[in-house]
Parts: structure tokens; C-alpha cells; sequence
């Protein structure tokens, strides 16, 4: 229990540290966005000087002390609030970002999935058959892993999109299907999803990789690798069922700073194939001074990879007794 | 057995490969919907991200179409030819009470898409409507009352003369029914997703990636719209939109092309069509004349004659941007109304002079190459939003033109929302930004020159960002609001006047006209405007000219 | 990137099987590593790049009528649509990637001592909110805070995007110190020296410190190619503005470079973010292998497999 209740509390402080900043950043730092989204809107569709004081009140700046806007902005948060977008005025931040969301969830989830199998297979492989062709692993994927993940977007879509012509060249399904659960949508996802899932795989799977690998190489020395071996086990039993099998804990615990980094990744990859995710939005904001868009973001981010990172902790306690009486 | 676990894991991801290139061939991204109705052909307005549905004519972020296309006004300006003014939803119009007055004939027969019909009450309620709340007062019009006399008859009473305005009132005012917009709430946060209008169009679908426009069977002009109906995309990056382009996938684009020439017409020479819409900006350097040295017109002259402006369009522009004239006014859209001898004047580039300028006006070249006065260098900083690329390659090639003629010029980034505000408030040397009007000539002087548009350094300028006052440019700019539009040669007096000043004194320093590419393809679409009938502007944005061209449009063979 | 790091949990709790060194580290044993070799190698090119090439290849934004030339004798990677000259950009962005790198390295390598070493050392409550404070800035997703932070500040120097990048570069490094801190801290010749009276600060840097270097080299290392990488994709989204790779790559998106078929212009910035992110990485292998001397071992020779 006492692990679990630190963790809980962790979480807890985490998640007021998160919302706070969000708070707080806008706050502390000069600039009006009223001024900035004027000169937006006038800059595509012309308008009046007079028009200008039309769209304070529609944006309503407020001049309140800043613990009564503190406790305005934490009451709306809890009844899911973001307030209203300012790209899309007057549409909600959350109904935006409930149209964006589902598309970065599935791709990054499913990236992240592929590079934590691929990256552990590869890792146990790695560093089971050290010495072998295999090695050649580690300087490929460092190399792979150092790449900017929206340049090897840019790359793959020139070559694989553009040159060759095998995958669409942006968006996330075909305008000629209906989204749903039917067949024609989701082949068409699933088509369109490849090369941003797989630009985030190729990118991500070194730190899996390597990381795998290095725990094998210690794991390998433990006495009760040795045993096995001694005892005359089949190769690959002691592979995945000793070595592999301890050496993979550190892997799941280090969840949380590899899904942060695919998180950010796959933010500037939506941008390169005109994904309808997350990121689009997070640029949209950026290029409409969209504060109330941008932190709603930044907070849905946070949560999400907060929430991921406490399943994984849980899971840990359920796999690795230890964790529990270490508490 | 370890081997064969390796060889299988990568047997898998060939695997993978194999069946993600089986499925590319099918190929689902090619769309000709066609059939016997007709077309929905293709428009990219410039989206770069997901559709939030936004059908209402009142938010500047309703999605593109829903002006003019979905709702529409009572008379059309055409922003490509001047004076160019077609009935809509109203037949005539009239001023009374010295232009604070104005009565509209409003046309009859016309249905809304939901099957009612339209009348003058409609009209008049749309104008209340924006009366009783200012939020959706964005053109601020000082409407006091607005009644519908018969069924087709409206007089609107303004508490000012209105007679530079008849433009904003009528031509960019979207009318909506009154059995619906009366019973919601908050019209300013509503965001209209069955839209209810008179326009040509009705909204067919819409999702985050694309929405479909199908034509009105009702629609009040006999035989039109022609094409069956518009879908709208969007892009993230203007390299898909290319790629889109140049695969056919789009029949009417607004979309920047580098080397056009090359990337899109030559993929398809016979139906690959552009047009270079370049009324709308005028790129400028605008210096703050509340600051030293920019007080001095001899420092602004000098700059201006430093530069290279060919070279700036052809390297920063793409080869697209027009040559500036100095009367501050789009050509040729507005040369009637450019007095005759400034009409062909050009911004001269002769650097040898710009020296001599700065001699004449006691400055001396200091031993770092940097000319001086009083102790202090000729030496300021433009800024400009992190980001705009063309501003910033423009301003690197405008540094080594003026650096070879003894002036330093530094560059500093900035984001969006700090340019806003310092530009408004007064707090830099020198911007690059681009002047604009709301469709009149006499707005494009309001809006840069008059006094009362700016405000003093530290407090919130409106459009005048550059602080230039001027007794005979306001003078001018008075009469002309008291002028009815229809007495032409009176306005171009009062704008020959504003020239004399601005082409003298030179407050800013105009860079280039810039350039809107619009992209159509011909393979779809037929009665396109063309230079030589502009019969509207071609930008397919929200805004008054998109709906015109729309329900003009033919479908192609 | 393979470090320690990954062997703690997010709570910092030192997880079971967490290899910890026995002995003081082998400097020597690194001079021979060929992977220190080569990464100090790509790495040491690069930084000379950095200080001296901006000298020697001229002005990078001087413009000219050659645009979007491919490359040449008279251009090495060609030109870019205003035709400047890739090659020298390159160079000068060389100057501004590891500008930027340098300093979040050094600026989070400082706090994370700071914080992780000193807290580690001093223990109860100074600790206990410490290591709070970098697991919560851990977990938080780095890239969208510092889009956040940076849409807010106005001025975009190297310096200000160096500042805002390191605000969230600092805490894992800060996290894998202190644990070694802590297990260094109840070591028999700490224990000694505290007996023996020797002051808290000479403890610290005399005892403790120099045990920690090539873990704290290696961090220090992994945070300059996280600044690379941040500033890279900050730059890309338009929120750089510090004349790096990133930038280049921002401009040549935005020039249509890919449509244009202008691959001289956006291959040579991602190549060479990439290969100074491998040269730092295959410093840090051996880093990792100075720290557990397991990973260093060559093929055992029990292990007799056919390949």
C-alpha cells in the first residue's frame, strides 16, 4: 500500500504542477493576445478600426486579482473547461481538441507500441549475441535515434510519398470515405497512418533498443543466468525466460521519459504529413496566437502522459513484487 | 534457434513493407467525383488545419465560404475592378439626410435554403441584430435603427454619414433569417452548423478534413450555379497542397508556389491555370516617424533609394510581387484614381544619391562605414514575426543593399504577439508589414495615414502604426467622408491631394505589391475570371468575391 | 539514449537490478575504446566547424541571382531559392546548433548537480522536495512546455531559446545523480571521511564528486544532443529563429525545397544533426561502459553459438 498510495500522491503533485504552470506561464510573460489575434484576422479578412473593440469584449481580457482568476481557472478545469479557442471562436478548446485527439492517440499509440516490441526484441537480440552481426545494431539505431524526428518525416515522405509514389502524401484517411467503423475508412487510415507511425518508430526504437541490450549484458552475469546455463537449459529458454525476462523491468519503468520524447516527436511528424492530430492544432495555435488552444494542449498532454506513466506504475507493482515491499 | 528468431523478426518487417505497398496501389486518393448532375470540383482556401464546423457569417473564423457563398449581402463590390458594383439581395440603393440615411430596394422571390421566403424584414433584422450587440459590430457601423418599411423596402438611420462606408454596410454585412437568429441567445458564440442562407451553395457534409458546398436548386439567380457543388480541403503544409495541385486533385487553389512555372503549369500546360491577384497588399517598410531619425525625410528618402526593389521581388517575392507605386495605391486597380503624374512615377534605386541625401541633411560617414550626425549612427533595427521568411530573406538582401551606402540596418525576430502589440503601441524603428484596405480608396488612406487612426507613442494605435500625421491629409480625408460615393471626380480631387503629400514626403517606404497566386484548372471549370474579364477577385477566401466567382463558374467540356 | 537513467523508476526509486560500480572508474581504460575515438572525432570536427568555419567560408546570407542551383565546384550543396549559399549556411548554422547545444548542456549539467548531488547528499526534507521537483519536470512532455514557454517570450536569441530549452533538460540528469549520490553516500570511505570530520563541502567535492564525473560527463553529454534535437524541432515549428540546422530546415520547408526537389538544401542540416547526435552518442557508450564495466566486456567466450 505504501507504494502505492507515493505514487498516487506523486501523480497528484505532478498533475497540480502541470495545471499551475499552465496557469501561470500566460500570466507571467507580456503580450496581449487581443492585439495579436486582431491583427491576424485583419490580415485575411480586412476590417474597420473600430472593429477592434468588437473583439475585446468577444475575448474579454480580464483584470480580476490573480487568485480569484486562479480559482475561475481551476473550477473550470474541473468541470472541463478549457474556455473558447481563439483560432476557431467561438468553438470550445475541448471540442477541438476532441476532434484532434483520437488521431494522436491511436498513431502514437501504435508507434509507441511497435518501437517498445521491436526495440525490446531487438535489445534482447542484441545483447544476447553480442559480438555478432547483431552489434552493428547499436552504432545503426544511435545513428537513427540522433535524427530529428520530423526530418526523417520530411525524408521518408520525399523518397517513399513523393518520389515513389507508394503512400499519400498527407492527411489521415481518404476524403472519399466516411469516418467509422467500416472497412474502406479504416484501410484507408490505416494506409495513411504508416509513414508518420513509422517515421516515429524508426526514431524512437534506439533508446528501447540500447536500453534493452545494456540490461541483458548485466543480466546475463547474475548468478542465476549462470545456473541456467550450467544446468544446460536451451539457449533460447534462458534468453527470454531468465535473462530477458529481468531485464525488461527497467525498460517498462523508463515509460515515462520515452513516451514523453515520441509525445514531442510526433507533434513536429503531424505537421510534416498533414496529420489531423494534436500537433496540427498545437501549430495552428502557435500561428494564431491561440493561447486558450495552446494550453489546453499543453494540459492534455501532460495528463495523458501522467495517466500512461501511472498505469505503468501500477502494472510495475503487479509485476515485480519487490516494488511493493521496497515501499 | 536464436537465428531463426532474428531472420523472422525481420521476415515480419518485410512483411509489413510488402502489404503496406500492395495497398498503396490501389489508390484512394484520386477524386473526379463526377456524374450526370455535374461536378464537385475542388477548392483549397489556404487551411492548414482540421475544419471546426463554423457557419456563422458574424465570426471571422467561420470556415471559408460561408461569406458570400453560404450567406450574402445586398450589393457586390468586385475587389478586382473599382467601381465596379452589382446588385445582390438588394436592387437599389439610395443616400438621404446628408449620407446618414440609406435606403435599399430589397429583391423579391428570393427563398432561403431552408424554403421560406426572404424579405425586407430579414434585412432589417440582420442590422438590428448587430445593433444590439456590438461583438458582432466587427465593421463597427453606427447604426441606430434599421425598419423594414414594405416587404421590399429597408431604411437604415446611422448616427454619421456613412458614405465612405456603403461598402462595409452593404457589400460585407452577411444577411440572415430572422425565424431563426432571432430565438438564439448569444449570436456571437454561436457556431451555426445548419446554416440557413440565400447563397448559391448548401452545406452537404462536413468533417475535420473536408466539407462539401451542393448547389441551391432554389437559388433566386435563373440558371445559376452552374457547377454542382464545391469541396473544400485543407493542408498542413504547402508542399502536399503542391503535390495535390499538380496531381489534379484541386480545380481552384489559393496556395504560394514557388516557381509555379515549373511545379504546377508545366505538369499540365494546356489546363494549369494561374492568375496573380495583387490588389490586396502593399509590403512596406514602415518606419515610426516619432523616433529619431526618422523625423527626418532625408533619412527615409535615402533608405528608399538604397534599395533594390527588383531584386527583392526576384530573390525574397519568388519573381511574383509588382513594382510599388508611391501613391500607396494597388495598380492598376486604382489608377483612376492616381493623379495623372504620379501614375507611372517609380521608386528609384540609385544608390550614388541616396549618399548625396544623407550629405545634404549634415550627415558625414564615420570611419566605421557608417554615416553619422550629431554623435549618433545611422543605425536602426526592423522588426519582423519570427518566421514570415520571405520578410526575412527581403530584409537580409535589403541590409547589404543599404550596409554598400553607409547605413546599418539589424534585423530582430520577433513573435507574433510582440509584433502585434509593439507595432500598435509604437515600440520599434522600423516594420515590415503590409498595408491593406477594406475595398475603398479612400480606406486605404484612412487606414495608414489619418491622424486619428494613430495614437501617441506607448498607447494603442489602431492601422496607423507609423504615427504620420498630416493637416492636409486629414483635411482631405473629411471631405471625402462627406462626399456620396457616386460624385467621383470630387473624391479623386480629395485623393489627388493625400498624394501630393505622401508621394513628397515620403512617410513610408512601399516595397513591393504583393502577390496572391490563385491556381485554377480548366480541366473542370469553365468561366474562370482572367485578366481580361476580372468579373470578381479570385482569392478563394471568406470573404465577398469567393461566392461571386462560385456561382459564375462553368462546368469544363 | 542509453544511460543509467532508464534503471530508474519515474519516482526515482532505485529499481531492482540497477548495476552499480564497485570500484573508482578506469579512465584508462577508455583511451582505448574506438567508439570514444570516433565520437570525439565527429564531435571535435563539428566543434571546430563551429568556432573557426563561420571565419573562413564568408558571409552566409549574402543573396545572389544563382538561385536553387544544385550543387557545384562553385557551390558545394548548392543554393537556396534567394540564392545563398548552402554550404556557408551550413557552416554558420553549425556555429548556432552547437552554440545552443553547449549551453543547455552546460546550463542543465550545473542544476542537475546542483539539485541531484546536493540534495542526494543533504537527504531529508531538502531532498525529498528536490527529487520532487525534477520527477514532476521529468514527466511533464518536454517539447509542448517548451512551445508553450517560448510562444510567450518575445525575443528569440540563441541565448533565449538556449534558457528555455535547459528549463526542461535538466531534471532527468538531476534524478540519475542523486541515486548514484545516494548509494555513493553510504559507501565505507564516505562514511570514513565523515568520521574522521572532513566538512560537508569537501565531501562533496573532494570524495563524492569525483566518483560521479563520467556520469555526470555522460549526462552533460545527453543533454547537448537533447538541445540540438529541442532547438531543431523549435526551430522547425517556426518558434527558433537562432540560425541553426533547425532554422535552415524551417526556411527550406517553407521555400518549398521538398516539392522543388531541392534535396541539397534540407539533407545536409537533418544529416548533420544526426551525426553530431551519433559522435555524442558513441562518447556516451563509453561514458556508460567507464560507469558499468559489464557492457564493456567483449563477446564471452562461453557463449560458443554458431553465428
Amino acid at each position: 500500500m505504501g507504494y502505492l498510495r507515493r505514487k498516487a500522491l506523486f501523480y497528484l503533485v505532478a498533475v497540480w504542477a502541470a495545471v499551475t504552470l499552465n496557469f501561470l506561464i500566460p500570466r507571467l510573460i507580456k503580450g496581449n493576445p487581443v492585439d495579436a489575434v486582431l491583427a491576424k484576422t485583419q490580415n485575411m479578412t480586412p476590417m474597420s478600426p473600430e472593429a477592434r473593440r468588437a473583439l475585446e469584449l468577444q475575448f474579454g481580457v480580464s483584470d480580476d486579482p490573480l487568485w480569484q482568476q486562479y480559482l475561475g481557472y481551476l473550477g473550470n478545469l474541473l468541470r472541463g473547461e478549457f474556455g473558447l479557442s481563439v483560432a476557431y471562436y467561438p468553438t470550445p478548446v475541448s471540442k477541438v481538441l476532441s476532434q484532434s485527439l483520437p488521431w494522436t492517440v491511436v498513431m502514437v499509440g501504435i508507434a509507441t507500441v511497435l518501437s517498445v516490441l521491436l526495440g525490446i526484441a531487438l535489445g534482447t537480440l542484441a545483447g544476447w549475441r553480442r559480438g555478432t552481426w547483431l552489434d552493428a545494431l547499436v552504432p545503426t539505431t544511435t545513428f537513427l535515434a540522433a535524427i530529428p524526428y520530423f526530418w526523417l518525416a520530411l525524408v521518408l515522405l520525399w523518397l517513399l510519398g513523393g518520389v515513389l509514389g507508394w503512400f499519400p502524401l498527407n492527411s489521415g484517411y481518404s476524403y472519399e470515405t466516411t469516418i467509422g467503423f467500416n472497412w474502406p475508412f479504416l484501410r484507408s487510415a490505416v494506409h495513411h497512418g504508416i509513414l508518420p507511425a513509422a517515421s516515429i518508430v524508426v526514431a524512437s526504437v534506439a533508446g528501447w533498443l540500447l536500453g534493452m541490450r545494456n540490461m541483458m549484458v548485466s543480466t546475463m552475469a547474475e548468478d542465476y543466468v549462470l545456473t541456467a546455463e550450467a544446468k544446460g537449459l536451451r539457449p533460447r529458454r534462458i534468453m527470454i525466460q531468465y535473462a530477458a525476462r529481468n531485464a525488461v523491468l527497467p525498460s517498462v519503468a523508463g515509460f515515462a521519459i520515452t513516451l514523453g520524447f515520441v509525445v514531442s516527436g510526433s507533434i513536429a511528424t503531424e505537421i510534416v504529413f498533414s496529420y489531423p492530430g494534436v500537433g496540427m492544432n498545437l501549430v495552428a495555435a502557435v500561428a494564431n496566437a491561440d493561447y486558450p488552444l495552446l494550453q489546453g494542449i499543453f494540459l492534455v498532454i501532460s495528463l495523458a502522459v501522467l495517466g500512461a506513466n501511472f498505469v505503468v506504475d501500477l502494472l510495475y507493482a503487479l509485476i515485480d513484487p519487490r516494488t511493493r515491499q521496497a515501499g | 534457434m536464436r537465428p531463426t528468431l532474428a531472420r523472422r523478426l525481420l521476415a515480419a518487417l518485410a512483411t509489413a513493407t510488402l502489404v503496406a505497398g500492395g495497398t498503396a496501389g490501389c489508390g484512394d486518393d484520386g477524386d473526379r467525383s463526377t456524374d450526370a448532375e455535374g461536378k464537385i470540383i475542388n477548392v483549397f482556401s489556404g487551411a492548414n488545419a482540421g475544419f471546426v464546423p463554423n457557419f456563422n457569417p458574424f465570426s471571422q473564423n467561420s470556415v471559408a465560404g460561408t461569406m458570400s457563398v453560404l450567406y450574402e449581402a445586398l450589393l457586390y463590390f468586385n475587389g478586382a475592378r473599382a467601381d465596379d458594383v452589382q446588385p445582390q439581395l438588394a436592387t437599389g440603393y439610395e443616400f438621404a439626410d446628408n449620407g446618414r440615411r440609406l435606403n435599399f430596394t430589397i429583391r423579391e422571390g428570393v427563398k432561403w435554403s431552408d424554403g421560406k421566403p426572404f424579405s425586407a424584414e430579414d434585412v432589417a433584422f440582420t442590422f438590428t441584430l448587430i445593433k444590439d450587440n456590438p461583438k458582432l459590430n466587427q465593421n463597427g457601423l453606427p447604426i441606430v435603427e434599421a425598419v423594414a418599411t414594405d416587404p421590399t423596402h429597408v431604411t437604415l438611420t446611422f448616427s454619421q454619414g456613412v458614405y465612405t462606408r456603403l461598402n462595409l454596410i452593404a457589400g460585407r454585412t452577411w444577411i440572415v433569417p430572422k425565424h431563426i437568429w432571432s430565438t438564439i441567445a448569444d449570436p456571437s458564440a454561436y457556431t451555426n452548423e445548419k446554416p440557413v442562407g440565400t447563397g448559391a451553395f448548401t452545406v452537404a457534409s462536413f468533417s475535420q478534413q473536408n466539407y462539401v458546398f451542393e448547389r441551391n436548386p432554389n437559388y433566386w439567380e435563373s440558371g445559376k450555379p452552374k457547377i454542382r457543388g464545391m469541396r473544400f480541403h485543407q493542408f498542413a503544409s504547402a508542399d502536399s497542397a503542391i503535390a495535390a495541385l499538380a496531381a489534379g486533385q484541386l480545380d481552384w487553389a489559393g496556395s504560394f508556389i514557388a516557381d509555379i512555372d515549373k511545379q504546377y503549369v508545366s505538369k499540365d500546360p494546356e489546363h494549369n491555370k494561374y492568375l496573380n491577384e495583387s490588389q490586396l497588399y502593399l509590403t512596406n517598410l514602415i518606419p515610426n516617424l516619432d523616433r529619431a531619425p526618422f523625423d527626418s525625410g532625408a533619412v527615409r528618402r535615402a533608405i528608399s533609394l538604397a534599395l533594390d526593389r527588383d531584386q527583392i521581388i526576384r530573390l525574397a517575392f519568388s519573381g511574383y510581387g509588382k513594382e510599388a507605386s508611391p501613391a500607396q495605391l494597388p495598380r492598376p486597380l486604382w489608377d483612376d484614381y492616381i493623379k495623372p503624374e504620379y501614375k507611372d512615377r517609380k521608386l528609384e534605386f540609385d544608390p550614388a544619391r541616396a549618399e548625396q541625401t544623407l550629405q545634404a541633411d549634415g550627415w558625414a560617414k564615420g570611419a566605421d562605414g557608417v554615416y553619422a550626425k550629431a554623435g549618433r549612427r545611422l543605425s536602426f533595427t526592423v522588426k519582423v514575426v519570427q518566421g514570415y521568411n520571405d520578410y526575412i530573406s527581403a530584409l537580409q538582401i535589403m541590409g547589404q543593399s543599404l550596409k554598400s551606402v553607409g547605413i546599418e540596418m539589424k534585423t530582430q525576430e520577433v513573435s507574433f504577439t510582440a509584433f502585434s502589440t509593439d507595432q500598435q503601441t509604437g515600440d520599434f524603428d522600423v516594420i515590415i508589414t503590409n498595408l491593406y484596405s477594406e475595398g475603398t480608396a479612400y480606406s486605404w488612406y484612412s487606414r495608414a495615414f489619418a491622424s486619428k487612426t494613430t495614437a501617441p507613442l506607448g498607447q494603442q494605435a489602431g492601422s496607423n502604426y507609423g504615427r504620420f500625421r498630416n493637416a492636409a491629409v486629414d483635411a482631405a480625408l473629411l471631405a471625402m467622408e462627406n462626399t456620396p460615393p457616386d460624385q467621383r471626380d470630387a473624391i479623386r480631387e480629395h485623393l489627388f491631394k493625400i498624394q501630393d503629400v505622401i508621394v513628397e514626403e515620403l512617410p513610408y517606404i512601399p516595397i513591393q505589391q504583393s502577390s496572391s497566386l490563385i491556381e485554377y484548372r480548366t480541366e473542370n471549370i469553365g468561366n474562370f475570371p482572367t485578366e481580361q474579364n476580372h468579373y470578381a477577385l479570385t482569392t478563394p477566401y471568406n470573404g465577398p468575391d469567393m461566392g461571386i466567382v462560385a456561382k459564375n463558374l462553368t462546368p469544363a467540356g | 539514449m542509453a544511460t543509467v537513467e532508464t534503471q530508474r523508476d519515474v519516482t526515482g526509486d532505485v529499481v531492482p537490478g540497477v548495476v552499480v560500480p564497485d570500484r573508482r572508474p578506469r579512465w584508462r581504460g577508455l583511451l582505448r575504446s574506438r567508439k570514444l575515438a570516433s565520437g570525439l572525432a565527429i564531435v571535435g570536427f563539428f566543434a571546430v566547424v563551429a568556432v573557426l568555419g563561420p571565419l573562413l567560408v564568408g558571409d552566409p546570407n549574402l543573396v545572389s541571382d544563382d538561385r536553387l542551383l544544385a550543387p557545384s565546384a562553385e557551390h558545394l550543396l548548392g543554393t537556396t531559392t534567394t540564392g545563398q549559399d548552402v554550404f556557408r549556411q551550413l557552416v554558420a548554422a553549425t556555429r548556432g546548433s552547437m552554440l545552443v547545444g553547449l549551453v543547455v548542456g552546460l546550463l542543465a549539467t550545473v542544476v542537475s548537480v546542483l539539485v541531484g548531488v546536493l540534495g542526494g547528499y543533504a537527504g531529508g526534507h531538502a531532498d525529498e522536495s528536490l527529487s520532487l521537483v525534477s520527477n514532476v519536470f521529468l514527466v511533464l512532455p518536454g517539447l509542448p512546455l517548451v512551445v508553450l514557454i517560448t510562444d510567450y517570450v518575445q525575443t528569440r536569441g540563441a541565448l533565449a531559446i538556449a534558457l528555455i530549452v535547459s528549463i526542461t533538460a535538466w531534471a532527468g540528469s538531476a534524478r540519475v545523480l542523486r541515486a548514484q549520490t545516494l548509494s555513493l553516500r553510504s559507501r565505507d570511505y564516505v562514511d570514513a571521511a565523515r568520521v574522521s570530520g572532513e566538512p560537508g563541502w569537501r565531501i562533496v567535492t573532494f570524495e563524492i564528486l569525483p566518483n560521479l564525473l563520467p556520469l555526470i560527463a555522460a549526462q552533460f553529454v545527453f543533454a547537448v544532443v537533447g538541445g540540438i534535437l529541442t532547438e531543431a524541432a523549435l526551430a522547425f515549428l517556426g518558434l527558433g529563429g537562432s540560425g541553426s540546422w533547425g532554422t535552415m530546415l524551417y526556411f527550406a520547408q517553407n521555400s518549398q525545397a521538398l516539392s522543388q526537389g531541392a534535396w541539397w538544401w534540407f539533407v545536409p542540416p537533418g544529416l548533420c544533426i544526426a551525426l553530431v547526435g551519433a559522435g555524442l552518442a558513441l562518447i556516451n557508450f563509453s561514458l556508460d561502459e567507464l560507469i558499468n564495466p559489464r557492457l564493456r566486456v567483449p563477446r564471452r567466450p562461453r557463449r560458443t553459438g554458431p553465428a
